[in-house]
């Protein structure tokens, strides 16, 4: 059975869905999190 | 240039591609720029000083946290990286990769699991993965972060507690269970290739599961290949080469490729 069809499936499904994400804001989320600094990636506050 | 000199000079230069904020190394603040809106590829915690993008693992998390929220952005880039490269993000791009190879690279007598310890704890990366999604969802907490990562803690938690006295005071109990794990991982590191890509990192895991069907493939070429094994002895991850080209275990680092006296192993884009 051929398969080659499935990464292009893929590789479209990953536009569609960064196309998405990035017109509904989702990537600002992104940013938010990314621009402060991220105190339990540090072991820190506990 | 020697194939594996090419590897090391790509993921230094990646690495430093995605640290390049130096300021932050001195100064002890983080990049506030705009190129965080995009996720790096590799293991890279946005929290290092340098950090110019913001970490696949780390945004997975903290979008999953936004309940009632898909979060397509994230998981999308982490497709298109799955799909465009599979684990060659491991074996090139990750600067936590890179950093657990030259530790490989120390003179050090090198040890592999058993096959009855080795098998069983490959999965775990699979459980880190699951593990992450179940603690955001449910807890809206990054546990990956907070508990192991331990490129946050080198990347992040050491330079910052180092260069910022406001950051210094909040060290606890977490911040050296944290750094108990990562001098752990660092210590396995000298002796066993790549530990915590074999069985701990989610990133990978995720990345495996597109080695078989991405764009990026290896091919071993029946017509040449004499079954002499070498390739499998070669292969730092031990994979069986010959019989699982597109193993979810392989980091695509060549070195199968290198070790084959009949060039029958081949990597490459493929787009068919």
């Amino acid at each position: 059975m051929k398969t080659g069809w499935i990464k292009w499936a893929l590789l479209g499904l990953a536009i569609a869905m960064i196309a998405w994400g990035a017109a509904t804001g989702q990537a600002l989320t992104t940013l938010r999190k990314a621009i402060y600094i991220c105190l339990e990636c540090m072991g820190l506050g506990a | 240039m020697k194939r594996q000199s090419r590897r090391t000079l790509i993921q230094a230069i990646a690495a430093l591609a995605q640290n390049a904020y130096i300021p932050g190394f001195f100064r002890g603040v983080i990049f506030q720029g705009k190129s965080k809106l995009l996720c790096v590829p590799g293991l890279n915690c946005y929290s290092c000083p340098g950090a110019l993008g913001a970490c696949p693992i780390g945004s997975l998390q903290a979008a999953l946290g936004k309940r009632g929220r898909f979060p397509a952005y994230v998981l999308g880039t982490l497709l298109l990286f799955g799909v465009l490269l599979g684990r060659l993000v491991c074996g090139f791009l990750c600067p936590f990769g890179l950093l657990q190879d030259l530790l490989a690279r120390v003179p050090l007598p090198k040890a592999k699991l058993p096959r009855w310890l080795d098998r069983p704890l490959r999965y775990l990366k699979y459980a880190m993965l699951i593990l992450l999604v179940i603690g955001a969802l449910l807890l809206a907490e990054p546990v990956f972060c907070k508990y192991l990562c331990p490129a946050g803690l080198l990347e992040a938690g050491l330079p910052l507690t180092s260069l910022n006295p406001q950051y210094a005071e909040l060290r606890g109990t977490l911040f050296y269970v944290k750094l108990a794990v990562a001098v752990a991982i660092v210590l396995l590191a000298l002796f066993v290739y790549r530990p915590f890509c074999k069985y701990l990192c989610p990133l990978g895991a995720f990345y495996g599961l597109f080695n078989g069907v991405g764009f990026y493939r290896m091919e071993v070429a029946e017509s040449k290949c004499v079954r002499c094994g070498k390739c499998k002895a070669a292969c730092p991850m031990d994979v069986d080469v010959v019989h699982h080209p597109n193993s979810p275990e392989c980091i695509r680092c060549g070195k199968c490729s290198t070790a084959c006296p009949h060039e029958a192993i081949s990597c490459g884009f493929r787009r068919k």
